[in-house]
C-alpha cells in the first residue's frame, strides 16, 4: 500500500516556486503605472494619502501581531498591498484621519481575525473602505478636481457635483459631456487610483501574464458589467449609462483586475471564478442603478465573496471520472 | 456544589451569558445600539428569568418530563407577556426602542437554557439566586456593549430618554463629524461582540496563568 500523504491547505494553490511574497510584490508593481498616474492627477495629496494608509495598515499589523505574541507577518508584503489598495480606492480629497481608520480596520477586522494571511472571506481592504464609507458617508465623496481633464469637469463642493464616480449615476444625461476617449485614458474624476481604465487594463493584463491572476474573473466582471449595463440602457436610455460608461468610471476596472482577482475571497475553479465575476459585475451595475449612495462596485464584490463557498461547489470533472466504482 | 454566593456570581463573570455561555446574541446584537436599550433589555430579560426560574423550579416535580418544553414556554410566555404589558403602561419610550425584541424574550435561549439546565433540577433557593445571577449578568454585559457602541457611533449615553436623562461626551459641531457611525450599524455589534469576547478571553486566560505560576 502506498503510504498517501495529503497536504491540505487553503489558497493561494498555484506552486512554480514563487512565494507568496513575490505574488504581493508583482501586484503592487501592477497597480504602480494607475497609482503614478492618480499621483500626477492629484498631486501631492494623493501620495500622502497613499503613504499614510500603507504606513496605518502596517503599523497595525505589527501591533496585533505583538500583541498576539506571533511572528510577524509584515515581510509578505500583504498588509501593504492592503494599505495601497485602500488608498487608491479613496478620493484624493479625504481627511487622513478616514484613510487610517479604514487600514486600521482593514487590518483589524478584516484581516487578522482570519489568519495572517489567506484565510480572509472578504478582501480586507474593502472591509476597511466600507466600514469608513458608511461611518463617513459625506467625507468618502470628497472629490477633486484632476489636474488633465475636459473644462467642462466642473467640480465643486463633493457630494453634489455631477461627474462619473462610483455612486448612483444620477444623471445618465450628463453622460453626454463625457468623452468614451477621456473616461479610459484616465481624464476624469473619480478615486485616486482608480480612474485610469487604460492603465489598469495594462495592469491587470500583466497580472495576468505573469500568472498571478486568472483570466476568468476579470473577464466575467467586466462581461456582467457590459450585458447589464447593456440591457439597462437598451430599455431605459434615461435610467442607466451606456456600457462603456459604466465601464470606464468609478473602480469598475480596478475591481475587475484588482479585486475579483484575490486569492483567498474568491473561487478557485475557473467555472467559479466566472460565475462570480459574471454575477458580481451584473450586482454592480443594478446597485449603481437601483441606488446605492456610494461604493457599488466594492459592495458588489463583497456580497460576492461572501458567496464564495456556494461557488467553490462548482468543481470540474475529475480526469477520468466514472459513472460509479458499481 | 456550589455555595450560595457562588450560584449568584458566577452569572457576573464565569457564565456571562453573552460572551460565556455565548447565548441570548440575537437581542444582544439588536438592542444594544444605545445604553438604554442595553439596560431595558437586560432588566427585562431579568425579570422573566427570575421569575420563571421560581415557578419552574416549584413546580419541578409537577412537571411531566415529556412535554417540559411546552410547559416552560407557557411559563416564560406568562411572564413575557406582563412584562411587555407593563412596559407599554409606564415606560413606552424604552418599549418602542425595545421593539419586537420584548415579546421574543420567550424564545430567548438564556431563559430556555437555565430552566433546562438549572431551575429544573435545583431548589427555589438556588434557582432564584441563579436567576438574579445570570440575568444581572446579562443586564451588565448588554449596557456595557451599548454604551460603548453608543459612545463611538453617536457621542452620547442615553441613560433613559422618557426623562431626558442623557450624557453628550464627544460634543457635535458643524464639520466635527468624527463619529464612527459604522458602531451603531449592525455589522458594528458583530465587531463590538468580537472585541468584547476577546478581551474576556485575554483577560480570564492572563488570570488563569497567574494563577497556575
Amino acid at each position: 500500500m502506498i503510504n498517501q500523504r495529503f497536504v491540505v491547505s487553503i489558497s493561494p494553490h498555484i506552486k512554480n516556486g514563487r512565494t507568496v511574497r513575490r505574488m504581493i510584490v508583482t501586484t503592487i508593481a501592477a497597480l504602480a503605472p494607475a497609482a503614478l498616474w492618480g499621483f500626477y492627477q492629484f498631486g501631492l495629496d494623493a501620495v500622502a494619502l497613499v503613504a499614510v494608509g500603507i504606513t496605518a495598515a502596517c503599523g497595525t499589523e505589527a501591533l496585533i501581531s505583538r500583541l498576539a505574541g506571533k511572528s510577524s507577518s509584515l515581510s509578505d508584503g500583504h498588509a501593504v498591498l492592503t494599505g495601497l489598495v485602500l488608498a487608491l480606492l479613496v478620493p484624493a480629497g479625504v481627511p487622513f484621519w478616514l484613510v487610517i481608520v479604514g487600514a486600521v480596520m482593514a487590518i483589524l477586522v478584516g484581516k487578522m481575525p482570519f489568519g495572517p494571511l489567506g484565510g480572509a472571506p472578504i478582501y480586507p481592504a474593502l472591509v476597511g473602505l466600507l466600514i469608513v464609507a458608511t461611518s463617513w458617508p459625506n467625507e468618502i465623496k470628497s472629490y477633486v478636481q484632476p489636474t488633465t481633464a475636459p473644462t467642462e469637469l466642473k467640480v465643486e463642493g463633493a457630494a453634489d457635483a455631477e461627474f462619473p464616480r462610483d455612486a448612483v449615476f444620477i444623471d445618465p444625461s450628463d453622460e453626454a459631456e463625457y468623452k468614451t476617449a477621456d473616461l479610459f485614458m484616465g481624464k476624469q474624476v473619480g478615486p485616486i487610483g482608480a480612474i485610469s481604465p487604460l492603465l489598469l487594463l495594462l495592469g491587470g493584463l500583466f497580472l495576468i501574464l505573469r500568472r498571478v491572476a486568472r483570466w476568468q474573473a476579470p473577464f466575467g466582471f467586466l462581461v456582467g458589467m457590459g450585458v447589464a449595463a447593456g440591457i439597462g440602457h437598451a430599455l431605459d436610455p434615461g435610467g442607466c449609462a451606456s456600457a462603456s460608461f459604466h465601464l470606464f468610471t468609478g473602480s469598475a476596472m480596478f475591481g475587475a483586475f484588482f479585486l475579483c482577482t484575490d486569492w483567498s475571497s474568491t473561487p478557485v475553479t475557473p467555472w467559479g471564478m466566472f460565475l462570480f465575476g459574471l454575477i458580481g459585475g451584473g450586482l454592480a451595475v443594478l446597485l449603481r442603478i437601483a441606488g446605492l449612495p456610494y461604493g457599488a462596485v466594492p459592495w458588489a464584490i463583497v456580497i460576492m465573496s461572501l458567496a464564495t463557498p456556494i461557488f467553490d461547489r462548482i468543481t470540474p470533472t475529475p480526469f477520468g471520472k466514472v459513472a460509479s466504482h458499481a | 456544589m456550589k455555595t450560595l454566593t457562588q450560584e449568584f456570581t458566577k452569572g457576573l463573570w464565569e457564565q456571562i451569558p453573552p460572551f460565556r455561555l455565548v447565548l441570548g446574541l440575537c437581542p444582544t446584537l439588536a438592542v444594544t445600539k444605545s445604553l438604554e436599550g442595553g439596560w431595558g433589555m437586560g432588566l427585562a430579560t431579568t425579570f422573566v428569568l427570575v421569575c420563571s426560574n421560581l415557578f419552574i423550579s416549584a413546580l419541578r416535580n409537577v412537571i411531566p418530563p415529556k412535554v417540559r418544553i411546552a410547559t416552560f414556554i407557557v411559563i416564560i410566555a406568562t411572564f413575557v407577556v406582563i412584562t411587555e404589558l407593563v412596559m407599554k403602561a409606564y415606560t413606552p419610550m424604552l418599549s418602542e426602542t425595545l421593539g419586537v425584541f420584548i415579546p421574543l424574550i420567550v424564545v430567548n435561549c438564556i431563559i430556555l437554557g437555565r430552566a433546562e439546565a438549572f431551575a429544573s433540577k435545583n431548589g427555589i433557593g438556588r434557582s432564584l439566586l441563579d436567576g438574579f445571577g445570570i440575568g444581572f449578568g446579562f443586564t451588565l454585559a448588554l449596557a456595557v456593549l451599548g454604551a460603548l457602541r453608543e459612545l463611538l457611533g453617536t457621542g452620547k449615553l442615553t441613560m433613559f430618554a422618557q426623562a431626558n436623562l442623557d450624557l453628550t461626551i464627544i460634543p457635535l459641531g458643524e464639520g466635527r463629524e468624527f463619529l464612527f457611525k459604522f458602531m451603531v450599524d449592525p455589522p458594528g455589534a458583530f465587531v463590538c461582540l468580537g472585541a468584547m469576547l476577546l478581551l474576556m478571553n485575554l483577560i480570564s486566560e492572563r488570570s488563569a496563568r497567574s494563577k497556575a505560576a
